[in-house]
This record gives C-alpha cells, structure tokens and sequence, in this order.
C-alpha cells in the first residue's frame, strides 16, 4: 500500500501541471493519503522524541554527576563505575536489538545512550587516571568506537549524534590541527545515509540525518580548505558541496513532493550557495586567487579538493538533465559548481574578472529563474527564495559602489516595495485559484 | 543482515569498547603499580571541562642543560617534522626533584622514562631582550596538562599556587614512556 501511495504522491506534480488536477485537489490529496499513513513515522514520533531526548539527558545527567568527582571513590571503584555505565548502555542496546527490534522507542532510545556512555567511559577513564592531552583524543576515539553502531541497530539518533559529533570536533581543529581521518569516517557513515534515503525517504528521521550529515561534512571541508595553502579553494569546495545538495534534492524533480529530506535539504542549502555565490560576487576575493605558492599539504585538503571534483561532476549530469526535464532554475542553481571549478581555474591563470563578473551573472540568472518558476507554480516560498538571491545581489552591488546613500536609499525602497507588490499579488491568484 | 548477524556484531562491538577502556585502565594501573616516581615542579591553573569535570591545568617542564649533544640535538630537532616519538630518560636530581639524564628514541624507551610531547630550544637574551647566540638548552614538554580534582579543591588550589614563594609540584610515575600523575602537591 505504501508503494502505492508513493506512486500517487509522485504524480501530483505533473497531474497539476498538465491541469488534470488544481494545487488544491493534489494538497487534499497529500493531506488524505498522508493522514492514512500508518507506520511509527506517524504514530510513534512523540513516543520516539521523548525515549531518546531521555535517553541523552539520563546519559548526560550521569557524565556530570559523575564529573563532580567524587574523591571518596577509589580509583578502582572509579574504573569501575567508567566500565559498569558502557555494560549497562551496551546490555540494553542488545536487548532492543534482540528483542524490541521493531519497537522505534527501543532502539532509539538504547542507542543514543550506548553512544553516549561509550564517551562516558573514555573521559572518566581520562579523569580517573588524569590523562592529559586535548579534547581531540577523546573524540577520535569516541567516534571510531561508535562508527557501527547505526547500521548494527538501525538507529537515526546514532547516526545523528555521530555526524554531530564530526561536526563538534571540527570546532577544535583550528586550534589544534586536523588528525586527518575526518574524511575516512564521513565514508564510514555514509553507507547508513544512503540506506535511510533508499528505505525511508519520506521520514522526518531520515531528513535529520541527512541535514546533520550535510552539516557536518560542509563545516569540515570548510575549516580545512579556508587555511589551506591554495587561496580560493575554500570557494571551489564550498560551491560545488551546496550545489550538489541542492542537485540531490532537486532530481529527480517527481521525488521532491514525497521525500521529506528533499523539501528539507533544499533551503539551507540553497541559501547558503547563494551566500558564498554573493562573496563570490565581490572582485577582492578572486584577486587573492593569483598570490602566492599553491600546494595541497594535508590529506584532508585532497580530501576536500576529491570531494569538491566529484560534487562538480555530479553536478554537471544534473544540470543537464533537470534544463532537459524543464527546471531551469534549478538547473541554473547547481550549475554554479562546474563554473566554480571553471572560472577559479581561469583566475589561476591571472584573468580573475571573469571570476566575480560570472558570479554577479549567475546570482541574477538563478534569481530570476527561480522568482518565474515560483510565479509559474505558484509556489511563494520558491519566488520569496528568488528575491532573496536578487536581493543579495542588489546589496552586493550597493555596498560595493560608489552611490550616494539618497540614491541607494531610493533602490532599496523601490526594491523592498516591488517584493511586496509580488507577494500580495500571488497571494492573490493563489486565493483566486482556490475559489 | 539477519537479527542473529546483528546481534553478533553488536556483542562484538561490545567487547572491543570495553575492550578499549579496559586495556586504558590496565596500561595505567600497571604503571602506578610498577613504575618509578618522580616530582616535576608545576604551576596551576583552574579550568573546567564539560565532559571530565574540574581540574588544574599543568605546565610540567623539565630542562635539558647544554652541552646538549649532537645526536640529541638531532632527535629534538625531529620531533616536530617526521613526529617520531623522542623519550626523556628521568633521574632524581639532588633536590630531590626530577631532572633529564638523556634523551632517546622508540627503541629504548624502557625503564624510567617518558614520552616529550614538545621540546624547544632556549637562547640568553642580552640586557635589551635581544636573544643572544647562546644556548641554554632545551626546554621539554610532556602530555601532563591536567589533574582532576573537586570544585572545592581546585580554587584553593590555583589560589594557593599564585601566592608569592609557593611552589607546587606532581609527582608522576613512569614505566616505559607512559607517565600518570599520582598526585599534586604544595609546599
């Protein structure tokens, strides 16, 4: 049955296009089928939230009682305590594996607490026998400790928390330095993404991990390749990155309607490729480009560069297919990434104008494009994203000229009255089309 | 992956995290049982981590006197580029406190000595500040940055520490480049 509805589901874009149906038969048809879901993604979230958020407060609850260090304590008895809190985690993870395994609140909560109290036990072992040495050795080891545990229970707060985690220790990487085996354990969690986007597109769980996972890997390539010795590369990787999350979750265009992570991963991401596309946009960033020796150093730098090749690539085939299916927004929007890669190589070789000249045309195109798609759908969130990417552009441009404030003052007006105009006037149709 | 595949991997799993801890806390517990005693002078400072509780910050430092010789020079010089593990080799000193007798590398590290995480040499300066082609030999470093204590304790500690003439030190075991803090000390 739920094959069945997703092939419904999946028809409702182009029924709505074709005028078959109107946007508010193929809604009432969503909010139908979506209410006769049954399955724990509907039934048993507020039983799953509640298992799991107690699950890590009980967890963190004991790493603080704990970390009020009790000197009355032995230090065996303290080895012990560091033992005896990972058996019981690791006791009731297998019991939920073994015995509750189609319970969601089960394994849940379980493997959030097994995930917890395997870092529990490593600092209190630290704290009991006062090892030194920094944070970073704690999480390295947390996070190879806890690397299987999603795929062997099946848990999402696993695999949140693990991406979570990647995503923490990049924090102290700039003061610390990169271990380098970041990227081996984003490879390591990303077999368990891919099968929650294949088994469970539409579930709310599979969207946060999806989002943590895209987080974390944004954050960490761009603390490696911001300091790295290759000016710009920071741009390449940041580009290309967001321009193939917006490509996954813009193709197929039919899955957009039904998988959850899609409708979720694409907004963030967005905004942010229109973000850097707005630095982009500005001349001094490409100068930088052509000064001084470029060489790759660290692993994790070839990592990034690895990645930000392939996203590029990804990127292209997706272009192409999404102008041929008629989503030129879209298509214009991911194509940042091949043009990233393509001016960045051109201001390498001294002609940096192309760099910003190209960015100010893409921010303008991606606009507009998006703001016509949106006012063809009817879709006022994709035409209101639309003005933001024109809106980041007027501003660029503003700040980066020499106008006087009357005159900029007197854009900005227009401007600001001209997004009303828009939104009043499709908040009209919309209400029109529904009567 | 069957259920029964799964729990075996998750057994699995288990004993290779407890298995993790455990050998932690048996490498540590057979070198304060085993090892070799020593007071490393120290000065305090009192932070919190989130994770570990209270502790003091450490700055334990020992140094190497010149002549410092050609080899160890070399294996100081190293410790930074190709991060090969250097070794202190410890002896108690006539005050009773620990100091350097030699430097070495992997392949002697047993008996009293431990690992030097940071190692830099030291130059006089002249009356203006300027540093002077003379060394005083190096500075060395060690991975003892921390001792947990109470809340209580710790302020008094840090207090005690910045009190004019003071003077704290730990005393650490060591056995074959492991070195753990057995315990933190006022005059």
């Amino acid at each position: 049955m739920r094959r069945e509805v997703s092939w419904l589901l999946s028809e409702l874009p182009g029924l709505v296009a074709r005028g078959v149906l109107n946007e508010e038969a193929a809604e009432s048809l969503r909010r139908h089928y979506g209410a006769e879901e049954p399955g724990p993604s509907r039934m048993g979230i507020g039983q799953i939230l509640l298992a799991a958020f107690g699950a890590i407060l009980v967890g963190g609850g004991i790493i603080l009682i704990l970390a009020h260090n009790w000197d009355e304590l032995s230090r065996p008895a303290r080895a012990a305590i560091a033992l005896g809190t990972l058996l019981v985690a690791q006791a009731l993870a297998l019991y939920a594996v073994a015995r509750r395994a189609t319970s969601p609140p089960w394994i849940e909560a379980t493997s959030g607490l097994l995930v917890a109290a395997v870092g529990a036990a490593i600092a209190l072992v630290g704290q009991t026998y006062h090892v030194g040495g920094s944070f970073e050795t704690l999480m390295r080891s947390w996070l190879w400790l806890v690397v299987l545990v999603p795929y062997l229970t099946g848990s999402s707060l696993a695999a949140v928390l693990f991406w979570g985690l990647i995503a923490v220790r990049v924090l102290d990487f700039r003061w610390r330095g990169d271990p380098g085996d970041s990227w081996l354990l984003a490879l390591a969690g990303l077999p368990f993404l891919v099968q929650r986007v294949r088994a469970a597109p539409q579930s709310w769980a599979t969207a946060l991990v999806v989002l943590t996972a895209a987080l974390a890997t944004f954050l960490y390539g761009t603390t490696v390749t911001v300091d790295a010795p290759w000016p710009g590369l920071w741009s390449v990787f940041g580009v290309a990155f967001l321009a193939a999350l917006v490509a996954a979750a813009s193709w197929p265009p039919a899955a957009f309607a039904t998988d959850a992570w899609r409708r979720r991963l694409l907004p963030p991401a967005w905004l942010g490729l229109v973000a850097i596309g707005t630095v982009l946009s500005f001349s001094d960033d490409w100068h930088t480009d052509t000064i001084g020796a470029r060489s790759l150093g660290e692993p994790a730098i070839v990592g990034a560069l690895l990645l930000a090749v392939a996203c590029a690539a990804f990127t292209t085939v997706v272009a192409i297919r999404l102008a041929r299916e008629g989503r030129r927004a879209a298509a214009v929007a991911v194509a940042a990434a091949p043009a990233v890669v393509i001016l960045h190589a051109f201001a390498l070789g001294g002609k940096t104008e192309l760099g910003w000249i190209g960015f100010n045309l893409w921010l303008l195109a991606v606009g507009a494009a998006t703001v016509a798609e949106g006012i063809r759908e009817h879709r006022l969130g994709t035409a209101n994203r639309g003005l933001a990417a024109l809106a980041a552009l007027v501003l660029a441009r503003f700040f980066d000229s020499d106008l006087s404030f009357l005159a900029r003052g007197l854009a900005f007006v227009a401007i600001g009255a001209g997004c009303f105009a828009l939104n009043f006037w499709m908040m009209r149709r919309a209400r029109k089309g529904g009567a | 992956m069957t259920k029964g595949v799964r729990v075996a991997m998750l057994a699995a799993l288990a004993v290779l995290q407890l298995g993790r801890a455990g050998w932690s806390i048996a490498r540590y517990e057979t070198v304060l049982r085993e090892g070799t005693a020593f007071k490393i002078r120290t000065e305090p400072v009192d932070p919190a981590d989130a994770f570990r509780g209270r502790f003091l910050e450490l700055r334990p430092s020992l140094v190497l006197p010149t002549p410092v010789p050609d080899e160890t020079r070399e294996l100081l010089d190293r410790l930074h580029m190709d991060e090969r593990k250097v070794y202190a080799v410890l002896e108690e000193g006539e005050d009773g406190f620990a100091r350097v007798a030699r430097v070495v590398g992997e392949g002697e590290k047993a008996g009293p000595t431990l690992e030097i995480a940071a190692a830099w040499e030291r130059w006089r300066s002249d009356e203006s500040g300027e540093r002077v082609p003379e060394s005083l030999g190096y500075f060395l470093g060690f991975d003892l940055d921390r001792y947990f204590v109470s809340e209580r304790k710790a302020s008094a500690a840090e207090r005690r520490a910045r009190e004019a003439g003071s003077e704290a030190w730990i005393v650490v075991r060591v056995k074959d480049g492991v070195g753990v803090i057995e315990d933190f000390r006022f005059d």
